[in-house]
């Protein structure tokens, strides 16, 4: 059955650990931002974030160890921000802690994009947030609502 | 989604990117440009982004990649008509430095004429 119209989006949602989910992840990320009120701006770098831990969990945590699971996203519309929480069930990692990419400045042929994704991730939200609940891993992207919409 | 096509204008061949890069899609990004580098056209190429709504670094790791290769081929690469939150993610990267960027297809051509 479908939700009725005009229906709040889904706060949960469980998605399968493949590639193939980025455009559903892309899909809640941008459903959750438009019902906290966040600009097109504020979206754009909400959904790059998440985009690249999701990628860094499929292709490092599960693909490359051959582990089958799932990305558990969580939206939590507070007063004062929008937090995504988004969860596996690979072995305990935590992206906040990774450095820098050092090259960023180097010309063409010296460049890499190591590390990259993770610092787009930093970059790009108000709050970047790990912690090991139970058997998942949990990171938690805080974006802060536009004033006045609280 | 995720669609590329190319026209080939003469002294270059213009790349056409449209839809979301994402580890999803850019594995398609890279198998064409992979094609129409061996595909033997002209070596100079125009990226036009102006349809490209979203790129994550898996698209930038596809650029990266391409730019180094037509520099080996003795190509040029332009990019033009950048989004706005496409060109931040090119700064934040540092990308702008390392790429030649047009604001749009005109001022691109420019780098091709003979």
């Amino acid at each position: 059955m479908n939700p009725p119209e005009g229906a709040p989006p889904a706060k949960s949602i469980v998605l399968p650990g493949a590639l193939e989910s980025l455009g559903p992840l892309a899909d809640f990320v941008h459903a959750a931002a438009r019902e906290t009120g966040l600009d097109q701006k504020a979206a754009y770098r909400l959904h790059l974030a998440v985009d690249e831990v999701a990628t860094n969990v499929i292709t490092h945590a599960y693909a490359e160890k051959g582990v089958q699971g799932s990305i558990h996203l969580h939206a939590q519309v507070d007063p004062d921000a929008l937090r995504i929480h988004l969860e596996d069930t690979g072995e305990p990692y935590d992206p906040t802690v990774q450095s820098d990419p050092e090259d960023i400045n180097l010309p063409l042929e010296e460049r890499g994009v190591g590390g990259l994704g993770i610092f787009l991730a930093k970059r790009n939200v108000d709050g970047f947030h790990y912690e090991r609940r139970g058997d998942r891993n949990r990171v938690t992207f805080v974006v802060k609502r536009p004033p006045g919409q609280a | 989604m995720f669609d590329v096509s190319k026209e080939n204008e003469g002294t270059h061949v213009r790349i056409i990117l449209q839809g979301d890069l994402t580890s999803a899609t850019a594995p398609q990004l890279e198998s064409a440009l992979a094609g129409y580098l061996a595909g033997g056209g002209p070596p100079d190429w125009l990226l036009d982004l102006g349809q490209l709504g979203f790129s994550s670094s898996a698209g930038l790791r596809v650029f990266l990649a391409y730019a180094k290769k037509i520099k080996n081929a003795k190509g040029r690469l332009v990019l033009c008509n950048l989004q706005p939150n496409v060109r931040e993610v090119f700064d934040v990267s540092g990308f702008t430095q390392i790429f030649t960027i047009e604001s749009g297809a005109d001022e691109a051509r420019r780098h091709f004429a003979a």
